[in-house]
């Protein structure tokens, strides 16, 4: 007890946390950071051959008077490549009420088998291939509660309330103030990952970590904790 | 008339060879009943050839130009009458294909470009909207250039062999750059097209057109992008292991003050039976 009294306001919750916090296994190493490719990442198996479409004609209304409206909409020329974009990341997050003070923010991407890396207790990973913080649709962050070395940086992210601050700098210096509006506990076979991943949508940062019991045969946490701010 | 399949044997009239622009539109069968439409992109892939569309006697599209890209989904599922392409600002027609039916569903991109030899003609590609896992994209390349058959070459190996004109292929691949250049098929030089770094974005299908002509020295690329495709992480996994494996001093200590705790509790238990028993 004495080793994570930490926080006062977390003190009456803190054996609660200590039962169901996680630890850190998941390695950082991503499929790819955004290099080059290479050959042996391209077999020719991974290549999808096309051809032309070749096949019958359905029956259809005829349309005569094509020039009632205009015929279909033009869109922007087709000419040149769309420019490769780079995200200016999030690098830090500062969260008061919990007394996290610019905890480091590294990019993150998926494992090999799909889940979500996530990087030592001591940081905590924004989802890279998703919404930058501040941009339209939802930015996720997330941190283990706890690993082997000790607490993590969201250690307590469940006793986050509504109207608590959130503050987010990017590589650039820029520093975006957000508010908690949702703290939620989703059981792992229910998170809304549409939601929390979501590409579309007024802004907002969605802060992830373990909740819930550990659940020895999965050997995984049973729920995740959830937590959505919005803009300030 | 109805087109008849396959479309590559199109009943197609030339009747301008110079500027001559093959354009007819596709036939495929689909089901008449979904609602939901298609989406069907026309583009121009023949450089320095202005055209304009002409259905049912009237034009359409005037000044179609290389580049140039025309969404056609409101058509889905209806049949264009009598549809000809003219030599813009002229009558003279360079394709007359007759009633053409559009798909009333599907994803469809329409490229009025050169075949190998470099007559005009047309490509209909159905695009490939299936899922892409998290954290990768979808690299669609397609030959529609006068121009032997290609390689892809990326990183300077290549990734899709032997390409003839006409044809595409596709690579689900992670999210970040390629960087790509096109060579005849079986060579790492002349790079005919490249090397263009080539973003592939979470969730997106990037289709790459290899237009133009070599002999005219005017080969390069069109591209259009669709997006929406991606899918999520399965699991947020901040926490992978059992309490019991983390047992350093964190854990440690909980434990102790759990083990403390619980056996206070014993005792106090304890305590209170036998000061029962006692009485």
């Amino acid at each position: 007890m004495v080793a994570i009294a930490a926080h006062p306001r977390h003190l009456a919750i803190a054996l609660a946390v200590v039962l169901t916090g996680c630890s850190a296994a998941a390695g950082t190493g991503d499929r790819q950071e955004g290099a080059s490719i290479t050959s042996e990442v391209l077999t020719s198996e991974a290549v999808t051959t096309e051809a032309p479409v070749t096949s019958a004609v359905p029956d259809s209304a005829v349309l005569d008077d094509a020039t009632a409206a205009p015929f279909g909409e033009a869109l922007d020329s087709a000419i040149g490549i769309p420019e490769v974009v780079e995200a200016v990341a999030p690098v830090g997050v500062t969260i008061p009420a919990l007394g996290i003070d610019t905890a480091t923010v590294v990019p993150v991407g998926v494992e090999p088998d799909g889940v979500m890396e996530v990087p030592p207790a001591d940081q905590l990973g924004w989802y890279r291939h998703g919404v930058t913080p501040g941009e339209m649709g939802s930015a996720v962050v997330a941190g283990h509660v706890i690993d082997p070395s000790g607490p993590g940086v969201f250690r307590y992210l469940a006793d986050l309330e509504v109207g608590d601050e959130v503050t987010v700098t990017d590589a650039e210096g820029v520093v975006r103030r957000f508010v908690v509006a949702e703290v939620e506990l989703h059981d792992k076979a229910a998170v809304p990952f549409d939601e929390v991943f979501a590409r579309s949508g007024e802004p907002q940062l969605v802060l992830v970590t373990c909740g819930g019991d550990w659940d020895a045969d999965r050997r995984s946490y049973r729920a995740n904790v959830v937590v959505t701010a919005v803009p300030a | 008339m109805r087109i008849p399949a396959p479309l590559t044997a199109l009943p197609t009239k030339f009747v301008a060879v110079l500027a001559a622009l093959a354009l007819s539109l596709l036939a495929i069968a689909a089901p008449a009943s979904a609602q939901d439409g298609a989406r069907i992109h026309l583009l121009h892939g023949i450089p320095d050839t202005d055209v304009d569309v002409v259905v049912g006697g009237e034009a359409v599209i005037s000044g179609f130009s290389f580049g140039d890209t025309q969404d056609l989904s409101g058509f889905a599922g209806q049949t264009l009458a009598d549809l000809q392409v003219v030599v813009a600002g002229t009558d003279t027609v360079a394709i007359d294909a007759g009633d053409v039916a559009l798909p009333a569903t599907g994803n469809y991109t329409v490229i009025a470009h050169l075949d190998a030899s470099g007559t005009p003609t047309l490509g209909v590609f159905e695009n490939d909207t299936s899922t892409t896992a998290a954290g990768e994209g979808r690299l669609v390349v397609r030959h529609t250039a006068a121009a032997p058959a290609v390689d892809v070459l990326a990183g300077g190996a290549p990734v899709i062999e032997n390409l003839p004109n006409g044809d595409g292929a596709a690579l689900d691949l992670a999210a970040g750059t390629v960087t790509a250049s096109v060579v005849p098929t079986g060579a790492t030089e002349p790079v005919v097209i490249g090397p263009a770094d080539l973003p592939v974005t979470d969730g997106s299908s990037l289709i790459v057109y290899a237009v133009g002509s070599l002999d005219a020295d005017n080969l390069t690329v069109l591209t259009e992008q669709i997006d929406g495709l991606g899918s999520t992480p399965t699991e947020i996994p901040t926490g992978l292991a059992p309490i019991e494996s983390t047992g350093t001093t964190f854990f440690g200590a909980a434990a102790a003050t759990v083990f403390a705790v619980l056996m206070g509790l014993v005792l106090f238990a304890g305590g209170r039976v036998l000061a029962t028993a006692r009485r």
